[in-house]
């Protein structure tokens, strides 16, 4: 009994510094930085591409009103109840494209670090608004641009390469103060970390509900689609050991990633690997902005180190002080 | 690890920490709810998921049943569809009774990579979902082609359409388990389309949208297909077929029942 007791009282206070590591150990907010710019131009690349066909889809009057959408959602949804909220729902014509260029501003000035936090957070009430409009038709790569820009509003994003830092130093305040490891660069990062991770864990599960990715034949189905694949890759149906490891790769990377992403020595494979695959369900799915995202996204695991060895921007200014891994 | 934080910082405030603790397990539980259960989900996790609803749905954490995030399961429901509207000018007449204005075939441009084609495709497959004669729902096929036929009819200065939407079904990997009557040098002949929704759509003299479903080829004529393995609309609960297969052994085809 006592030793029970003796064993419950050490996991407890494992899990307790672990957690407290983990969550609470200041970062360096050089990966902040890097995921601002390239997350903000991956969401100006997603409002361009829905500018092509705006008017057809977003404004009140458009192919699927409101309460089409609605109905529809609710019959999906098994009548659970409704929590699509869009400022489309009340702009018709010109007061929705307006509002889309406000939001590709909004965007814009969210990548080059202008004001970031505020136009951080109307980034994510913009990105939210065209998710909510059509729920049934929302993209892939939307619910992680909405996560990514709210967690990158936690911490010191702009610290580098912005212009917050370089408003800051015409007015003559220090523009390192934001450099310093703080709290809320490792939350923002951890955030990142840990929802990226889920969601990796998530797309590996949906796929494990259908027979074509265990037969090894989904990467062929897609190729097959006559009408939506972007590229014709169907000179492949001779290469079937070829369409089943790649069908089997991405599965298994999926599965994998969420668990071994963890590991300090296969981080940098799975990287790597994530890049690879990611990338190469682009021509076979059409997904460019969500396969760019999943690489952008899975650089959150980079240590800070790493991003200054690469940049060549060494460590240790007088604010800076010692640099922990963002992992 | 990192630096060791000064006495007075907030990393040392245990108040503070014990705060984040919470916010971070509240926060990261509702997430891991909604994203382990974005395919099906059980009592308690509906239950659950209602209670987030709120704030997982509200701020796009839940991705819900409504993505593809497995981009295709292989069943004759991921297979592509596409939509054509015929357009005419009275209300009143019966198509035959008039001539066409225009044909609009959706999607009508766009890029592959970019989403707004993938629309389109999203839109024509859930129609043909809903159009399922025996998993779907006559009721919201009505209301997409209703809400479809309206908006084109208004851009066109229409007042009667033809919505229709054609499934097309895709070559197995094994092409020598298909029936002979599908050609396998060209996976876009006319044998592989089906038309599996069709609705008249027209504004009466209040100018009200109606719908009238006609008979879809599902209904009149036997699959051309292997036996499906069950549902196909959102959610469904089973993969069915996605290829046409042969007679001989569609057991063992690619697109079978294991």
């Amino acid at each position: 009994m006592k030793n029970s007791a003796g064993y419950f009282a050490d996991l407890t206070e494992a899990v307790g510094n672990g957690w407290n590591r983990f969550w609470f150990t200041p970062a360096d907010p050089l990966p902040l930085s890097f995921l601002r710019i390239a997350v903000g131009a991956l969401v100006v690349m997603h409002l361009l591409a829905l500018g092509a066909d705006f008017g057809r889809w977003f404004p009140a009057d458009g192919l699927l009103p409101p309460d089409a959408v609605k109905k529809v959602v609710l019959v999906e949804e098994l009548d659970e109840p409704y929590h699509h909220y869009s400022y489309f729902n009340h702009l018709t014509g010109s007061q929705a494209r307006f509002a889309h260029y406000a939001a590709i501003g909004l965007a814009i000035a969210f990548l080059l670090g202008l004001f970031t936090r505020v136009t951080g957070v109307l980034t994510v009430i913009a990105l939210l608004s065209y998710v909510h409009r059509l729920p049934l038709l929302a993209g892939h790569a939307d619910p992680l641009l909405v996560f990514l820009v709210a967690y990158l509003c936690i911490g010191p994003a702009a610290a580098y390469w912005s212009l917050d830092r370089w408003i800051a130093t015409l007015r003559g305040a220090n523009p390192t103060k934001n450099e310093a490891p703080s709290l809320a660069a490792a939350l923002s990062i951890r955030f990142i970390q840990v929802h990226l991770a889920a969601f990796v864990a998530m797309l590996a599960a949906a796929k494990m509900y259908g027979d074509a990715w265990w037969d090894g034949e989904a990467i062929w189905f897609l190729i097959a689609q006559t009408h939506s694949r972007p590229v014709d890759l169907s000179a492949l149906h001779n290469w079937h050991y070829l369409i089943n490891f790649w069908t089997h790769l991405v599965a298994y990377f999926e599965l994998a990633f969420p668990i071994l992403i963890w590991n300090r020595q296969a981080r940098p494979l799975l990287i790597g690997l994530g890049a690879a695959i990611w990338l190469s369900l682009i021509p076979v799915t059409g997904l460019l902005v969500f396969s760019l995202t999943l690489v952008v996204a899975s650089l959150a695991f980079v240590p800070a180190s790493t991003f200054r060895s690469l940049l060549s921007r060494p460590a240790g200014s007088p604010v800076t002080g010692g640099m922990p891994a963002a992992a | 690890m990192a630096s060791a934080p000064t006495s007075n910082s907030p990393e040392q405030n245990s108040t503070l920490r014990g705060v984040l603790s919470l916010v971070i397990f509240i926060h990261f539980f509702c997430v891991l709810v909604v994203l382990s259960s974005t395919f099906r989900r059980s009592e308690l996790q509906a239950r659950l998921v209602t209670l987030f609803g709120p704030y997982t749905t509200g701020l796009d954490f839940d991705p819900g049943y409504h993505t593809p995030y497995h981009y295709t399961l292989g069943r004759v429901g991921d297979n592509d569809a596409v939509i054509d509207i015929d357009l005419y000018a009275n209300g009143e007449e019966p198509v035959a009774n008039q001539p066409l204005i225009k044909s609009i075939h959706l999607p009508d441009g766009g890029s592959s990579f970019l989403g707004d084609r993938r629309r389109y495709f999203e839109l024509a497959k859930r129609l043909a979902l809903y159009a399922d004669p025996e998993d779907g729902n006559d009721a919201m096929s009505s209301e997409l082609a209703r809400a479809l036929g309206h908006r084109l009819m208004r851009e066109n200065d229409a007042r009667r359409a033809v919505v229709r939407c054609t499934r097309r079904l895709s070559q197995p990997l094994n092409m020598d388990l298909m029936f002979p009557n599908f050609p396998k040098n060209d996976p876009t002949a006319p044998a592989y389309d089906s038309v599996v929704y069709e609705a008249d759509v027209w504004l009466d003299e209040d100018n009200a949208v109606q719908a009238q479903k006609r008979s879809s080829a599902a209904e009149v004529a036997p699959r051309r297909t292997a036996p499906s393995r069950g549902s196909s609309g959102p959610g469904a609960t089973d993969p069915a077929p996605s290829a046409p297969a042969t007679a001989k052994n569609p057991a063992d085809s690619t697109s079978s029942t294991k």
